[in-house]
């Protein structure tokens, strides 16, 4: 949170991810390299870097394939939202290991060009009007670029100074880069290995993805209440209906979504949107009597939508009232930070 | 999610769904016996190595 960039913690658990995730990464390029000698036929031969240059191709792919995969599955279930908090590292490593692959493939193939590498890398091949043919390393390079824009952008610095709106939008174009990763292995390796797996990891992976992106797209990420102004104040529903310490997310029309959690007996409105990174917040619960974003645990106070100290986010409220038991918010936000006295729910209703 | 991103997301999508597919669907049908791209690892580059 704003205090000296610290935003996100080097906690315990993101020291055993990481080690987990360099394991893995290690195991993935052994495991590979055994697995592709024993089902190498007859008349096939690979070098050591070119046993290299497949790993860490198909690694790349199947680690990009799994971080977009994060944030849908984290909606479908609360087991993947501590992989949330990880992206990060997933990401920058994923970056590593695609630019290790590039350069496998620069030196190798075209390291003994007479001009430049990375210009015959671009030049060599110019069958753009062929599918089997097509110069799928320029699409894989503008993947590259896109991995690197994000990976160097992605500490909390950036965040601050681009302004979480245009940081998201910055960090958006992953979806972009996998359009032209699937597109650069559909054009590359699957034109000419001759495994089945190679096809079937393609496939599969873009349609899980795929399908995942348009679930969150479209049905996942959809607001709790309808809503509907009576008096200028938007209906939330029962007081009843919010389990405790968690939230119901409004839509008002044309305006930013709306968070109204209930602590105990008292029911606070706040914005949806987190100041890190723009997360759900009403998709997050109060721990330690702070609205705890789901993505990064960046903390709010409910009362008053300002971070405990000494962090100094602000985010907006807004009024509440409960009548006959229904909760109502006035849909004008406050100025972040506003404190709003809470509603009380009434014995009866509890 | 603000709301100007989930829109963008949503039409990322509702662009880049159908775009894989054609991609997988046309890399498929096109893929050859004989592999016709240049800078495939062939026996000229495992010499010059
Ligand atoms: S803590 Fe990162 S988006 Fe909320």
């Amino acid at each position: 949170m704003a205090h000296g960039y610290k935003a996100v913690t080097w906690t315990p658990f993101k020291k055993r991810f990481d080690a987990w995730m360099l394991a893995g990464v290690a195991v993935y390029l052994t495991g590979f390299s055994a697995a592709s000698s024993l089902a190498t036929t007859d008349g096939e031969s690979f070098t050591p870097v070119q046993m290299l240059i497949r790993a860490t191709g198909t690694l790349a792919f199947l680690m990009l394939t799994f971080i977009l995969c994060i944030g849908p599955m984290a909606r479908l279930t609360p087991r993947f939202k501590p992989l949330l908090y990880n992206r990060r590292h997933l990401g920058v490593t994923t970056f590593l290991i695609a630019l290790v692959h590039a350069g496998l493939v620069t030196l190798w193939y075209h390291g003994f060009s007479d001009i430049n590498p990375i210009v015959s890398l671009l030049v060599s091949n110019p069958r753009y009007d062929s599918i089997s043919g097509f110069p799928f390393e320029s699409l894989g390079l503008i993947a590259l670029l896109i991995l690197f824009l994000m990976a160097a952008t992605s500490h909390d610095f950036w965040n601050a100074n681009l302004g979480p709106g245009l940081w998201k939008a910055v960090h958006m174009s992953v979806y972009g880069a996998y359009v032209l990763l699937v597109a650069h292995v559909a054009l590359g390796a699957i034109q000419f290995e001759k495994h089945p797996a190679y096809v079937v990891l393609l496939a599969s992976g873009a349609a899980i993805v795929t399908a995942l992106q348009l679930y969150s797209a479209f049905f996942a990420s959809g607001p709790d209440a309808k809503t509907r102004p009576t008096d200028g104040w938007l209906e939330v529903g029962s007081a009843a209906d919010i389990p405790d310490s968690r939230a119901i997310i409004l839509e008002p029309e044309g305006a930013e979504r709306i968070a109204v959690f209930r602590n105990g007996n008292k029911v606070h409105a706040v914005s949806n949107v987190c100041r890190h990174q723009g997360g759900p917040l009403g998709e997050g619960r109060i721990i330690d009597g702070c609205i705890t974003c789901p993505w990064h645990g960046f903390q709010y106070r409910p009362e008053d939508g300002r971070s405990p100290e000494p962090f100094t986010e602000r985010i907006s409220t807004y009024e509440t009232q409960i009548r006959d038991g229904i909760i109502y918010v006035n849909p004008r936000p406050l100025a972040p930070g506003t404190p709003v006295t809470p509603s009380l729910i009434e014995e009866a209703v509890r | 999610m603000k709301r100007a991103h989930r829109t963008a997301h949503r039409s990322i999508w509702i662009i880049a769904a159908p775009l894989l597919v054609c991609v997988l669907i046309a890399a498929l049908a096109c893929r050859q016996e004989t592999p016709l791209n240049d800078t495939l690892p062939g026996v000229a580059v495992a010499e010059a190595h």
